[in-house]
């Protein structure tokens, strides 16, 4: 597997060159897309930190989906595929571009973009006389969950571009949704197994479960509800995994970009 | 540098496009791939160049095989498509985004072959003419430098003068350590050009032949009336007279008319292939 690092370069060089109007047009066109989202939504009570926070997942998981599906997908039609896989570069460097570009240098631009801009809004928030906490990056980043699910989102995008030929878009959010409540449902069978949910608090009886692979397992019923918080270790398993799915995906996409014909 | 040993490539396994093709092309030429529609003209080009995976046989691209797509090959094998993707950006983008991609690429040759085919190098590739985008893939194709060049249908979309210039370019910058293959149905672009003739038929090369045993083998004429010549194997009618193809029994000397050979090869194949083949 030969990879050069000029190669990689002169890659990720070119696809920053050639997109530089659709990222100029593009930001802006989300952040307008943000703003009109907030007022809608907000209410009476300003920005909290809860509206930023959805903002801010849904444009990178979105706009990041975008990305990958339109800018790293050069095998749309045949032109463009012939484009791609004649350009003199090994099937591992055009991967790890495709990876660096999705997974790293996106979000990157998009923080750097998008974060001052809701900074603003909170300040704007405050002159309008709301009081809500500033909204912070980086609490955000600290559930160890979030990253790793992006990447794995961004992994199965990239996957789907390279594995689908017609409608694209339809089947990739196929694809993705079934994954996604796949995944919710497996979780909560899994913590159903994993912990004692109907000794809980000693009160029998909650029935309705809330998981994520990540956080507290919330449990309810009509009254009361409760939450386990996982341990370290079984939220390091859960992690684990999740990364492990990583690079099988990538070199999914390896062999799919090597046995790729026009 | 390109050898096909028994290839046999379909787009379904059932109907092959090629069928047990078997080819050897030296570099220093300039071979011209003839054959009618869908005889797999382009599928062979693509199988040289590693687009396309045989389904038999092997292909070798200087001791390579292209399936494998190595950056090393890449770089010494460049193709133009008949019809292609370009980028957004300006002329001088893409060569600013392509160019350190390839080793041997000559700048001073780039720019001297787009001032001759009169294309503006700070154009937007995106608002060029299908000739104008044309005539800079040609230059950049070109001054790549690469070891194996494959055209597919490169004056198509050219205006005449371009077409002129095409051949001056070609003609120009061929190097002895150089195998150019262009596939075309405008023969008469580049008769002049094309040094070797591949005619692609029945699934396999029928006929590769360097143009002067053409024309030690046939004799090409220009008739008031076909029975001028001593038992013609083929002739056409237009309004000069006809064009007429015998055995050159003489050994007379005559100029090659490429559309004409590649006509009557197809219409008398049992005839003129043999003659090759002795």
């Amino acid at each position: 597997m030969e990879i050069s690092i000029n190669r990689l370069w002169l890659l990720l060089r070119k696809q920053s060159r050639e997109y530089k109007k659709i990222y100029l047009l593009g930001f802006p066109a989300l952040i307008a897309i943000g703003l009109v989202w907030l007022i809608y939504n907000s209410g009476g009570e300003g920005l909290t930190n809860r509206y930023l926070e959805d903002l801010f997942v849904c444009g990178i998981f979105l706009s990041s989906g975008l990305h990958s599906l339109f800018i790293l997908n050069r095998h749309r039609d045949k032109t463009s595929s012939i484009h791609e896989l004649m350009l003199p570069c090994t099937v591992a460097e055009k991967t790890c571009a495709a990876v660096i570009s999705g997974m790293v240098l996106y979000p990157l631009l998009y923080i750097f973009v998008i974060y001052p801009v809701t900074l603003l809004l909170c300040y704007i928030d405050r002159v309008m006389g709301f009081y809500n906490n500033i909204f912070v990056l980086w609490d955000m980043f600290r559930q160890p969950g979030f990253i790793c699910f992006y990447f794995v989102f961004q992994s199965i995008i990239l996957l789907c571009s390279v594995t689908f030929k017609r409608q694209v878009i339809l089947k990739t959010i196929v694809v993705v949704c079934c994954l996604f409540f796949g995944t919710l449902y497996l979780n909560e069978l899994i913590t159903k197994v994993v912990f004692d949910i109907s000794g809980i608090a000693g009160k029998p009886g909650f029935e309705h479960l809330s998981s994520t692979p990540f956080t507290s397992v919330y449990l309810y019923d009509q009254h009361q509800s409760a939450h386990i918080k996982p341990s370290v270790y079984q939220q390091t398993l859960f992690l684990a995994g999740y990364y492990l799915a990583l690079p099988v995906i990538w070199i999914t996409v390896f062999f799919r970009l090597k046995e790729k014909q026009i | 540098m390109i050898s096909i040993q028994h290839l046999t490539f379909g787009y379904k396994k059932s109907r092959p496009v090629l069928e047990d093709l078997s080819l050897e092309l030296k570099p220093g030429h300039i071979y011209g791939l003839l054959g009618k529609n869908g005889a797999g003209k382009s599928s062979l080009l693509h199988t040289i160049c590693g687009l396309l995976f045989p389904g038999k046989g092997t292909v070798r691209v200087t001791g390579e095989e292209p399936a494998r797509r190595s950056a090393k090959l890449l770089q010494q094998t460049v193709l133009l498509p008949e019809e292609f993707y370009v980028p957004n950006g300006s002329v001088h983008t893409y060569v600013d985004n392509y160019a350190p991609f390839y080793p041997t690429f000559d700048r001073a040759l780039f720019s001297r072959m787009l001032a001759e085919f009169e294309v503006p190098a700070d154009s937007d590739l995106q608002k060029m003419s299908y000739g104008q985008k044309k005539k800079m893939m040609i230059s950049f194709v070109l001054a790549t430098r690469a070891k194996v060049l494959l055209m597919d249908e490169p004056t198509n979309g050219l205006d005449i003068p371009s077409k002129r210039q095409f051949r001056k370019v070609i003609a120009g910058t061929a190097a002895e350590d150089q195998v150019i293959i262009i596939s075309t149905h405008q023969v008469r672009d580049l008769d002049s050009l094309i040094d070797h003739v591949l005619i692609l038929e029945d699934k396999r090369i029928i006929i590769r032949e360097p143009v002067e045993r053409i024309t030690q083998k046939l004799v090409f004429k220009q008739v008031n009336q076909p029975t001028e010549l001593i038992a013609p194997i083929y002739y056409e009618g237009g309004l000069k007279g006809y064009a007429v193809v015998g055995v050159n029994h003489d050994e007379e000397e005559s100029r090659l008319d490429m559309e004409i050979f590649f006509n009557a090869v197809l219409s008398e194949k049992q005839q003129i292939v043999p003659l090759f083949n002795a």
